[in-house]
């Protein structure tokens, strides 16, 4: 894999062409290489639309959140399920505890420190499925019952200052 | 969304600097239009890290989320570009080490991911058969950068080169030596013939 300044792959033997500039079969070429990667190995259809969806919610400055930990219980038919997740910011610290409620539907126990009455927003992916709003208490708790089963996102906004956003979970 | 900037018009540049201008402005949906200009170079560009199919969502989108909180810093279509660029490798970078020290048994599926004679089965075009198996000739670090740089429009070889850490191999204003070795591999095969 790539090294910062590598020199150490490339040996110094000047391959013929190299100076010259970009022609027509240069271009063809490239084109091909663009072509063939995005047939064999290119994004699923679906993959602008998600990418979209996870930057929807965040306002210009929002700061990222990102995944620490997760913790994985045995759930029906041999798959995992989520139980608990934290995420990282610089300025908080988001803990997720996840209760399978049966039905497609859970409940989300949040805990956010440093604790404060933060908006606390969960963004769900499903067309049929309004976001869920609430507000923590002093000590940054929260509760969102009966969510449904999805990709979804959380957005914590203090009443002053950057949010803080998280990447999106499929719960 | 509306928008004076018509694709079939202007260059991905143009496009890209009235995007960035009306996003850094608070334009709703203007992220939206970069997102969906650039998201598959970024594909392209974790997958060439490495990155299994599974993880590609996750490196990609804390990309767009950075993105988002550093937007302001961004001065040009180019900066934004290679910073992209930057950023994905980065993040993938990340997410494989974190990978690796979670799930140390999950080397296999990687490399099964990757098999480039299986796709070549894919590939109906006679001379993008000769053109793919010449290609996975390539060191590596050419293979990535060349997929990398086929995303990307011309303007944009040099800072993509720089952004990826290979000035040296690269291309633009000239060829540079992993396009001109490619290219004279496949002068030499007489299975491909320059149309």
């Amino acid at each position: 894999m790539s090294r910062p300044g590598g020199r150490h792959d490339h040996d110094d033997l000047e391959v013929p062409g190299e100076r010259e500039g970009i022609d027509e079969l240069d271009v063809e070429i490239l084109d091909r290489i663009a072509g063939l990667h995005g047939q064999v190995d290119g994004p699923p259809d679906d993959f602008d639309d998600e990418m979209v969806f996870a930057v929807a919610a965040a306002e210009l400055g929002a700061e990222l959140a990102r995944l620490e930990e997760q913790e994985l219980v045995a759930a029906r038919g041999g798959e995992e399920s989520i139980q608990a997740m934290s995420f990282v910011a610089s300025s908080l610290t988001i803990l997720l505890t996840i209760t399978n409620l049966g039905g497609e539907r859970v409940r989300i126990d949040g805990w956010l420190a440093p604790g404060a009455r933060y908006d606390v927003q969960l963004r769900s992916r499903r067309a049929s499925a309004a976001d869920r709003r609430t507000v923590a208490d002093e000590a940054g708790r929260f509760v969102i019952d009966r969510v449904r089963r999805g990709l979804l996102q959380v957005v914590i906004r203090p009443s002053s200052g950057r949010s803080v956003v998280t990447p999106t979970f499929e719960l | 969304m509306a928008s004076s900037t018509d694709p079939a018009t202007t260059t991905r540049s143009e496009r890209l600097a009235d995007y960035l201008e009306r996003a850094q402005a608070g334009e709703a949906g203007a992220i939206d239009a970069i997102v969906r200009e650039l998201n598959p170079l970024l594909w392209h560009v974790a997958r060439s890290q490495g990155v299994p199919l599974s993880d590609v969502s996750d490196v990609v989108q804390n990309t767009w989320l950075e993105l988002v909180a550093r937007l302001a810093e961004i001065r040009s279509p180019q900066a934004l570009t290679s910073w992209l660029v930057v950023t994905t490798k980065r993040e993938a970078w990340r997410t494989n080490r974190r990978r690796q020290t979670t799930e140390p048994d999950d080397t296999l599926a990687d490399v099964a991911d990757e098999a480039p004679e299986a796709a070549t089965d894919l590939i109906t075009d006679e001379r993008d058969r000769v053109l793919w198996r010449t290609f996975h000739q390539l060191s590596e670090r050419c293979r990535e950068l060349l997929r990398i740089v086929a995303m990307v429009d011309r303007p944009d070889y040099g800072v993509v080169g720089e952004a990826l850490g290979m000035p040296h191999g690269s291309i633009g204003p000239t060829r540079g030596r992993c396009l001109a070795k490619l290219r004279a591999l496949l002068v030499a095969d007489p299975l491909w013939e320059p149309s």
